[in-house]
Parts: C-alpha cells; structure tokens; sequence
C-alpha cells in the first residue's frame, strides 16, 4: 500500500498519545513523592488528551474521503450514506467506539483535572485518571482503526452500515451512552485519589455531581436505545433483558446507588467505605460491560454482542480488569482493614506495599492466566511474522505468557483465596482508627442506607444473570452433577430468561418505592413514628384510593396491585415534598423529579408490560376490522424514500370514537452482506393514556383463481359458496401437531339443510418439499388447503388455522384486494415510561448541576490547607456549610434560616 | 439500635437470595443438543447453523417463521418459530434457538442470530426495487 499522511498520522496520535498518557500517569503517581513533577504530568496527559483528539480527527477525514483502503472503513462505510450516518459509522465497530471513549475520557478530563488541580490535590488524581486513558489507547494499538492490510483490490464502496443501524438514533445512543461510560471515570479517580492520600471526606463532594451527571448521561444513553428498538425497530419492546442492555443497566444500577449513599456521608460523614466501594465498582462495571460485550465472550447469548476481536484483545480487556479491581481492593484492603493497616505499619513503605500485593494480586495471576486461555501460540505466530527487531520485545513476552501459563493448575485455590480477600475487605469492620458512624434507625441516612442496598442487590442480580453464559461449561456441569447428586430435579443453564429478572425485579421495586416514600418523609438524624406516619397519612390515603381505581381497570394480580400502590405512595410523598421545595428554591428539586419518574415509569410498566393486549390481524384494503377496541382500515400503500420504502396506510380510530388517525408501518427490503432482508417499522398511534403499535407482517397478494384465503377460529362458521365451515378440531391421535410441515385438521362442512360431513386436509414434508393434500368434497364443489396453524402456547391447542378455500367448479372472478398482516399491540400508559424516565433524568441533570455548584463553592470555601483535614472528625469533613441546609426540602430540621440563604 | 439496622438489612439479602434463587432455577435455560433436547422435552437453547438450501417459509397469518436447523452433532431439525423472521437471519453464520420439542418439531420462542465477523460478499448492488409481498 502506497503511503498515505492521515493514517500515518492517526496510528502515530495512539502510539504518542498511549506513551504520553503512560508518562503522565507515572510521573504524577511520582509527584506523589516529589511535586515538582505534578505539572510535567499535567503537561503529559494535555499531549494525550490532544493526541486523541487527532487520531478522531483522522479518522472522520478518512471517513469522510470514503477511503476503502482501511478495513475499518471498508467494513462499515459506503457512498449511499447521508453525512449523518456516516459520521455514525466512526463508532460503528469495536475500535472506533474505543476512540470515541477514549476521546470523551480525553476531553472530559482536561477540564476535570482543571478543576482538580485548583483544589492541589491533582497528582494522585491524575495517576488513576491517565491510567485510564492508557489503557483505552493501549487497545487502540492492539486494535487500531487505522488498519490497512494490503488488499489485492481496493474495492469501489464498503459494506456500508447494517440496515438495522441506518436511522436517526444510531447517531445518537452510541455517543451518549459513550459519554455516560466516560463520566464514571473521574469518581473512580477521584475515589483511588482520596484512598492514597488518606482523605475519606472531600472526595465525595467533587465527585457526587460526576456521578449524578454520569447517571444522567448513562440513563439517557440506555433509555435512548430503548426508544430505538421500540420506535423504528419493532422489536415490540423497549426493554428485552439482552446482556447488552443489562451490561449498560448494571453501572447505573451502581452509580444510582452511589448518589444516595455519597448524599448521606456528605450529610453525616457515614458510610464511608460503602461510597468509595461503590464507586469503583460502578466504573469496574463499566469495564467489565465492554468486556462482555467487545470481547465475544457472550457470543451466543446476546443480540448484539460484537464477534470475537481476537485473543490478544480479549486477554488484554480482561488484564485490564484484573489491573483496576485489585488497585481498588488494594487500597481498600490497605485503608479499612485492620489486616492492611497492620501490614503497612509493621512493614514501612515499599515492604509493606509489596506484602499487601502479594496478597491482593498474587492471586489474580493464575486466574487470569486460566481465564485469558493460551497466550503462548498468539506469541509465535507474532515474533514469525515480525521483523527481527521486534523478536527482541516478543520473546520475553513469550517467555512470560509461558510462565502464567504454567500457573493454571493454581487457578482454584487462587480463585478461592481471592474471593477470601474480597469478602474479607468488604465486611470486616474498619479498622479502630476510622470510627464507624452509627445512625438511628429512624432516620432518612438509614433508609437511604436501604435503598443502596436493595439497588445493590439488583444490580447484582443483573450481573449474576449476564455474565451466567461466561461462567465455563465445566463449571456448570459440575454444578449440575451436584445438584443431581442430591436428588434434586432443578438444573443450572447458560442463560437465564427474562422471567428470572422480572420475578426478583418485582418484589424489589415494590420495596424500592416503599423506601422512597419512607425515606422522603423522614427527617435527617432523627425522627419519630408520629412524625412520619402524620407525613405519610395524605399520600396513603392517595395511593389507596389510586389503586382501588388500578384494581377496577384490570389490574388484578396482587404483587401488580402492590407496586402500584407503592409507585403512586412515592410519587405522591415527593410531589408533595417537591413542591415545597420547588416554591423555595428550584434548584435543590432534582431528587424528587427522579423519584416522581420512577414511579411513573413503574406504573408505565404495569400497564404497557402487563396489561397490553395483542392480535394478528387481516386487514383486506378497504375494509374495516374491528379489533382490542379499536377500528382498523388498510388504505394501500405508498412508496416513500424515492420509492426504497413502503408505507401502509391503517387508519386507526377507538370503537364509536370519533375520525380515525392514520398510521404509517413501513417495510422495505434491503440488500447488506450479500443477503436480502426485509425491514419492519412499526406505526404507532399515540394516545396520552395507550399506544397502538402496528407490526407489519407482511401483504399477501388476492388469491389466485377463485382462491379465498380464510382464517378459521376453532368453532367459528364460515360461510362460502352454499356450505358452511368450520375448523373442527386437529386430527385425533392425542397429539397437538401444530407446524406447516405436518398439519392435519378436520373441517366440518355442512350444506344447508343436510348433515355435516367431515373432512381432513393435510400439509406434510416429502421427499421433494411441502406435500398439500386438499380436503374436497364429494361434488368436487368445495376444496380446502391449509396454509399454517397457530399454536395457543397458553392453552396448548391450536386455536386457529389459516386456509385457503375455492369452488373449482365456480368460474373465478378476481375481486383484487391486498390483505395487510399485522400485529396490533395496545399497550396501556406507554407515555408514562417515557415520562417517567424523562423525569429521572432531568431529575439527575438538576442534582448534578446543583452538586457541582456546591462542589466548586466548597473548593473555594475551604481556606485551611488539605493537609489537617482529619478524616475521623466526620462534621469536619463533610464541611456542609449551613447554606446548603434546605437542600432536602422538608423534613429535615434545619433552622429557617438556613432557607434565607 | 445498630442491630435492627443489620437484621433488617440481613433479611432483604436472604429474602432476595431466596427469591432469586427460585426465579434463576426456573427461568435459567441450558445448551443442549438436538439429541437432548428431544429426550429431555425441556426448554433448551440449541446452537447450529441454518440448512440454507430447505430454505425458509414465513407465515404471515400465522405469525410462525419454519426452517430447518443443524446443530453441532450433525443432526438436523425442523424448526418452528413463533414470531416474524428474526432479523439479519439470511446472514447469520450461526443460529440460537430457544424453545423445546413437540412431535418431533423443535417449537421456538427466540431465534439469535449471529453475524459473520468480516464481510466476503459482493458488493452492494444498490437497494433492489419492489414491495415485499407475500403470497397466500
């Protein structure tokens, strides 16, 4: 390939900006000891952050220039795409996501350290920070966009964006949830900060409003993919439990816990270890997202989980992982354990650095050698197709892939003394030196507490589920053996279905609103039974009322009823609070915002999840179809999109409403990857209390020759050409035979005035393909051919079947008509989820906005230097300045005064 | 009253534990064979490829999509799925299905399809013209 400027100079911006990000993370981590060298790292991660900034912009002129040569833009660009979409296609594939995270954690960062470094506690900061973007950039080198293999022929035009992904959203989810991902690297640096330099308290205040904007960005980015699948892709839902979509979940989950429990240590200096555990956990989990899912591990399991990227760069996304959970474990072990402050006294500095790792990540060596698999071939085939020179860097590695994988057999014990170490740092008491804050029972700091826990154990939930399918077969057939051994009939699988999370789901939710409430209405430190029950009387009186009226729509099951009644008691008790809140000062409403959407959300959930009704329906053009309460008329279609597309026109209006809407399902085919599929866009009409969701399922041409395609219901007569027909029943013999390669029903035909007769029609598979065997009369006036069935799963029957039914003697008259085949949903208050999680963000965006005022008021406020802070002396640290007093609204004790403010 | 705190903390974990526990025996789904899958009657998730020359039929009507599938041991099966086609199914390389055994025929509920990783085809010819139309 000749030479070409911009890809030279994007894979010479990843490896200067890799070797740059790696200076800075060092030199900072040394600044630690010598300050001077603080602001050549400073200096360092600026050249990273620039050096990223150039390979993205490399890229997109590469990307733009339509430059096949680069497999990356060969596989996912072409000419036909809009400037929009192609612009999409920088973050369509693995390494192109990675710099767009890269980028974001770039960019972002320059104006976090700023920040951080008027506060002069950058080095320790920066360390944690760079180290993150090295770690992205290392992957770009691994994987690198600016790939060119020499091709024989460059070929004319790409593959070009699956047509799955050519619409408006694909230019919007990826990059925000992207910037969500990158939010949850300053807390994470922040918290590693803070655990180094001993300083438990301030930390929180500047990185509660990265966390709530994180939490902001990363619901917003979940919630926008949701949109995706449920507006454009038809996919029926807008949640379906896919690993990918729980992989993104799991971080919130984290995040959204951590606002909680980081509002009550900054209110009462407590749950100190529980916020900085949950910090790093909420930036790991971002981590081990990517893992999942750019790392093939899920292959099988998931939608849409990348293909298998390589050994190296699956090794390297595990290292990484490895890397950063034993540096938080470490410092966790080392700051609140008795066991690590012990070590680090008895043993002064290095020593004691390297007993306590020895400890930590001695033990991730062989399981990560157990887990990474053989690295040792991906070596060879390396050093015999490098140049010579490179020979000299690759046989040491050779050697040291080698020696880790001579430490596989230790991988069981290793991985039993690990998880020792884990639960070992996460329940021992702290250490007698950081005293444990004990709240009253009745208080909103203990209910808040409760609240972490329950998200807590969703999360987990969730993260047991998704990462079941990475669990090793052997593991599970193990487990299984087990399980047989003692006699129980239960069996572990790879997969978990949706039923597992919905089943745990529930009861938490339930018990999620009810702490909300609780928690709303609970005064800090303190209160009493009285207080909040005279608080609560109002909204439970709502909330009662509200559900009976739930009760008489349909909403019968009692767990439903349940957390319908809880969703409506928070969403009352924060409309109450925030409304207080909202006449005194606006800015401090973000929580309840939150709150109140959840609840909508749930309640959202309830009736588009549970109460939703579904049909297939025929709808002949022309014809009205009266189905779930509703009016269909197929009008034709018309071609759109310069005739690529078509549009159905159904006008949808409600039984004795008023002039119907109507509604435009598309379909189209496309041809990608050397392969036609056809495409569905679901039409909606949107009513503020229900949608009408309308799945094409395709349009069947008028039938040949006198043919007239039926629909028979099981006991529905049909009347045609002087008989009447009705399905009868499957043949007998005991068994329900329900699909189109083997199919025998008994029709009842009946002329008027004489006695029903019955015959069978059949479809089965012979040697040469689908055999029809036609059910005909006597007379020869009447034939029947099935064409499918459709299985009731609830009942276990076949309810229905479709046929086609003629009278050959009959002259054939051509009456055409299209038939429309959808699928009608109507799915009750679907406009709440949207809202509701609407209201969650922009609750999260408040919170976030207010916290960061009130971090960058602090960061001036506090004059005495860092060093005294004393993290033990809890009202010390927390340095709430009584300003920031009315900031939970009511409830909280504190003196009127503090509102003048 | 630290301890009410931690009892009452204690309790969601168990009360969860349980609860999860009973929902992840009941709702988790193993990889099988066809083989297994026919003897053990269970809901199972089988992995293979797609016999591409038997082709595909989609009921509209019906809202059943068939196709026979092979799995890793060779053996194939007539695979009935109820639902549309699943989407990017003519260029998957590798199938999922999820559902169990019925008279021989294998009823799904889920079709995962999987993506080659690097395109070999020709070139895109353009969108091709027409409505897609199925005849009864």
């Amino acid at each position: 390939m000749t030479f070409d400027p911009i890809g030279f100079l994007g894979r010479l911006a990843v490896g200067a900006g890799f070797a740059a990000a790696v200076t800075a993370s060092i030199l900072s981590f040394l600044a630690l000891r010598r300050p001077r060298l603080a602001a050549i790292g400073w200096r360092a991660f600026q050249a990273a952050a620039v050096t990223v900034c150039i390979a993205s912009a490399a890229l997109l002129m590469l990307i733009l220039d339509h430059r096949f040569e680069y497999e990356y833009i060969r596989a996912y660009s072409s000419r036909d795409l809009p400037l929009g979409l192609l612009l999409s296609t920088f973050y369509a594939g693995q390494e192109g996501s990675i710099l767009l995270w890269a980028l974001a954690v770039g960019l972002i960062g320059i104006g976090f350290l700023t920040s951080v470094r008027k506060q002069g506690n950058d080095a320790e900061v920066t360390t944690g920070y760079a180290a993150v973007l090295a770690f992205l950039l290392l992957l770009l080198l691994v994987k690198s966009p600016f790939a060119a293999p020499d091709v024989p022929l460059v070929p004319r035009d790409g593959r070009g964006l699956n047509p799955l992904l050519r619409n408006f959203w694909m230019q919007v989810h990826p990059p925000v949830l992207f910037l969500g991902f990158a939010a949850m690297t300053p807390p994470f640096a922040l918290a590693l900060g803070a655990l180094a330099r001993r300083r438990y308290g301030g930390w929180v205040i500047s990185a509660l409003p990265w966390v709530a904007g994180g939490a902001a960005m990363l619901g917003l980015g979940i919630v926008l993919g949701g949109f995706w699948a449920y507006e454009t892709l038809g996919w029926g839902g807008w949640w379906g439990w896919d690993p990918v979509e729980n992989s993104s979940l799991i971080p919130w989950l984290v995040s959204v816990s951590a606002v909680h429990t980081m509002l009550v240590q900054k209110r009462t200096g407590g749950l100190v270890m529980t916020n900085f555990t949950l910090v790093i956990l909420a930036f790991l989990a971002v981590l081990y997202s990517t893992f999942l899912t750019r790392s093939g591990v899920l292959g099988e399991a998931s939608v849409h989980a990348f293909v298998d990227p390589g050994r190296f760069t699956f090794t390297l996304l595990l290292l990484s992982l490895f890397v950063f959970t034993d540096t938080g474990i470490l410092l966790l072990l080392s700051r609140f354990t008795n066991l690590g402050t012990r070590v680090l006294q008895r043993r002064p500095g290095l020593q004691g650095v390297a007993v306590l790792s020895a400890l930590v990540v001695a033990p991730s060596i062989p399981l990560f050698a157990a887990v990474s698999g053989d690295l040792v071939p991906v070596f060879r085939v390396a050093i015999q197709k490098s140049p010579a020179v490179w020979g000299v860097f690759l046989y040491p590695l050779l050697g040291l892939s080698s020696a880790l994988n001579a430490t596989v057999p230790l991988a069981l014990p290793a991985f039993i003394l690990e998880l020792g170490v884990l639960v070992y740092t996460f329940t021992a008491r702290l250490h007698p030196g950081v005293s444990i804050r004990s709240f009253r029972f009745l208080s909103r700091e203990t209910f808040l507490g409760f609240g972490a826990l329950t998200l807590g154990i969703f999360a987990a939930a969730v993260l047991f589920g998704t990462s079941l399918p990475v669990i090793p077969h052997p593991v599970i057939e193990w487990i299984n053996d087990f399980l047989s051994r003692t006699g129980s009939l239960a069996a572990v699988g790879n997969t978990v279905e949706p039923t597992f999370y919905e089943t745990l789901g529930l009861p938490l939710a339930i018990l999620m609103m009810a702490l909300t409430a609780t928690a709303v209405a609970l005064k800090w430190t303190e209160d009493t039974w009285a207080g909040v029950a005279r608080k609560l009387t109002i909204p439970l009186m709502t909330a009662a009322l509200c559900s009976t009226v739930l009760a008489f729509a349909g909403v019968r099951e009692p767990w439903m009823l349940a957390l319908g009644f809880f969703a409506i008691l928070a969403t009352a008790v924060n409309a109450r609070a925030g409304w207080r809140v909202l006449r005194g000062e606006p800015r401090y409403v973000g929580a309840y915002l939150s709150h109140i959407g959840v609840g909508a959300l749930l309640l959202g959930v309830i009736g588009s999840g549970f109460l939703a009704r579904s049909r297939v329906l025929e709808l002949p053009e022309g014809g009205r179809v009266e189905a779930l309460g509703h009016v269909f008329t197929y009008a034709g279609y018309e071609p759109i999109e310069g005739g690529t597309k078509f549009r159905f026109k159904v006008a949808v209006a409600e039984t004795g409403g008023r002039e119907a809407d109507t509604v435009g399902p598309v379909m189209y085919e496309t041809w990608y990857g050397g392969a036609r599929q056809v495409m569905r866009i679901p039409g909606i009409e949107r009513y503020w209390r229900k949608d009408v969701y309308i799945e094409p399922h395709g349009l069947t041409e008028p039938a040949p020759s006198g043919w007239r395609a039926v629909r028979f219901e099981r006991g529905v007569d049909v009347p045609f050409g002087g008989y009447t027909i009705r399905f009868h029943d499957i043949e007998s013999g005991g068994a329900v035979v329900s699909d189109p390669f083997r199919l025998a029903v008994v029709f009842q035909v009946t002329r008027s005035g004489k006695a029903p007769r019955f015959l069978t029609a059949r479809k089965f598979r012979g040697p040469d393909g689908v055999v029809d065997e036609p059910a005909r009369t006597g007379e020869g006036d009447l034939e029947i051919v099935l064409d499918g069935a459709s299985w009731d799963r609830e009942k276990k029957t076949v309810e229905s079947v479709s046929a086609r039914i003629r009278n050959p003697r009959a002259t054939p008259n051509r009456s055409g008509r299209d038939t429309l085949i959808v699928q009608v949903s109507v799915k009750p208050f679907m406009t709440l989820v949207w809202a509701g999680v609407a209201l969650v963000i922009a609750g999260f965006v408040t919170a976030g906005f207010r916290r960061a005022k009130d971090a960058v008021r602090l960061a001036r406020r506090r004059i005495e230097p860092v060093e005294h802070e004393v993290e033990r002396d809890v009202p010390q640290l927390v340095d709430v300045p009584a300003g920031s007093g009315p900031l939970e609204g009511e409830g909280n004790g504190c003196p009127d005064t503090a509102r003048a403010e | 009253m630290a301890k009410r705190r931690y009892l009452i903390g204690g309790l969601v974990i168990v009360v969860s534990l349980v609860i999860g526990g009973y929902a992840f025996l009941r709702g988790s789904v193993k990889y099988a064979t066809f083989g297994e899958a026919e003897r053990s009657g269970k809901r199972v998730q089988v992995a293979g490829t797609w016999i591409r020359e038997r082709g595909s039929v989609y009921d509209p009507r019906t809202n059943t999509f068939a196709f026979s599938m092979r799995d890793g041991e060779n053996r194939e099966a007539e695979i009935v799925l109820h639902g549309p086609k699943p989407n990017n199914f003519d260029l998957a390389e590798n199938l999922v299905v999820k559902g169990r055994f019925e008279n021989g025929t294998f009823h799904a509920t889920q079709v995962l399809t999987k993506c080659p990783s690097k395109y070999t085809g020709e070139p895109s010819p353009g969108h091709p013209e027409g409505i897609p139309k199925e005849n009864p």
